[in-house]
């Protein structure tokens, strides 16, 4: 069994002006498909080559966690955006954030604060407990909140890679940017 | 005695442009421009009601002395003093490229006893600088035990000296010190960059350092 680079959910500029179809060009072919390959190289006639993505980012450490939980993590910040993304959310995923934060936009505040001011590498997540109480959970480096006991709803990748091409060394434009286009069916879809 | 310390932006030795091929302008503009000093006087303003006047400490100091800082306020110290810092030195770490630009007698020496030859220093300097995951620094440090030169990976804007070690040439291997040309390819970014290493500065450091 060998890893496998999902297809990305839609055209490479479907993400535009947010983010760029030279960005996500970038992004998914060399990093993302990166991560597949080197993750490959590394298991070929080891046990790791036996294992599922989820396997390896639950029980590996290092290296071959970091390959694995970066393709995961990538795979998710895809899903978790779409064309015409944005606004709000309703329903079921609306009352959660009512509910663990009071308001939708409260909720908005404290995700971009923990996106903007996450020092060096890493991910901001929305995550939630088994009870659907959700809360905001920084991640450095490739680190993935199913690791630590929480079940993730929606990432923000805050490596520089993710928005140099686009924002330079502005963070808090991109991260302006990607609410534009948050996927909330997708998120809700993560809700127990 | 000592004053309150106002830290300011670091001036670049040289014009935006004068480290071209190997390291782009357009990557000197942002990096160089970006303003590292505002929050550490913040920080170290919010600090100066404790017993220790951290205010009128040396930036080095600061970083030797991490564990004097209150705990509240550590990390935010570590990442911001090292962040003015590390850059204020990795500026006059460089210089424009040169023909035959290499390291003065006493460090060509000390590498030669700690590797073996330069090109045996650059090859493990290399794989120290690519091996570091995520965002850091990398750095050729004296030990100060065995006044030996030693390779040293940093994570985020942490700087050696707070593990003890006396950086004397430090390399920049966050994103933003090579994504805009260099994209991923951080290897091709950190062999280019030997060519604008400032030798001389090195030499001085080393000096110091094993005075």
């Amino acid at each position: 069994m060998s890893f496998v680079l999902p297809p990305l959910p839609y055209a490479k500029d479907a993400l535009a002006p947010h983010i760029s179809a030279e960005t996500v060009e970038f992004h998914y072919e060399k990093h993302h498909r990166g991560y597949v390959v080197k993750l490959n190289e590394l298991a070929q006639g080891t046990d790791l080559a036996k294992k599922s993505l989820e396997e390896v980012v639950k029980t590996e450490k290092g290296k071959p966690f970091n390959l694995g939980a970066q393709i995961w993590n990538h795979t998710f910040y895809w899903n978790g955006m779409k064309a015409n993304g944005g606004g709000a959310p309703t329903g079921k995923l609306l009352e959660a954030i009512n509910k663990s934060f009071g308001s939708f936009d409260e909720f908005k505040k404290q995700f971009t604060d923990a996106a903007v001011n996450h020092f060096g590498s890493g991910w901001a997540w929305l995550v939630r407990d088994e009870n659907n109480h959700l809360s905001i959970w920084q991640g450095h480096d490739a680190e993935n909140p199913a690791t630590h006991g929480k079940v993730p709803v929606l990432t923000c990748d805050v490596w520089e890679h993710a928005y140099y091409i686009d924002y330079r060394n502005n963070r808090a434009a991109y991260v302006a940017a990607w609410w534009n286009l948050v996927n909330w069916e997708f998120a809700e879809k993560n809700l127990a | 005695r000592m004053s309150h310390i106002v830290y300011k932006k670091s001036e670049l030795p040289y014009a935006y442009g004068a480290l071209e091929p190997y390291v782009d302008e357009a990557t000197m503009k942002i990096h160089a421009d970006v303003d590292r000093a505002s929050k550490l006087n913040i920080l170290l303003k919010t600090l100066a009601s404790h017993d220790v006047k951290f205010e009128e400490k040396p930036v080095d100091w600061l970083l030797q002395n991490l564990d004097t800082v209150p705990e509240e306020h550590r990390v935010a110290l570590r990442n911001n003093a090292g962040a003015w810092y590390n850059h204020d030195l990795f500026w006059k770490m460089m210089q424009p490229a040169s023909e035959g630009n290499k390291p003065h007698s006493k460090v060509s020496h000390a590498l030669d006893e700690a590797f073996g030859s330069f090109n045996d220093f650059k090859q493990n300097f290399h794989a120290i600088s690519t091996g570091i995951y995520g965002s850091g620094w990398s750095w050729l440090c004296v030990d100060p035990k065995t006044k030996q030169l030693v390779i040293r990976g940093t994570p985020n804007q942490d700087n050696p000296l707070s593990d003890g070690y006396t950086p004397i040439l430090g390399l920049d291997v966050w994103e933003h010190a090579y994504f805009l040309k260099y994209h991923y390819q951080r290897g091709d970014y950190v062999n280019n960059w030997f060519h604008v290493v400032n030798w001389g500065f090195v030499e001085q450091l080393y000096e110091q350092a094993t005075k």
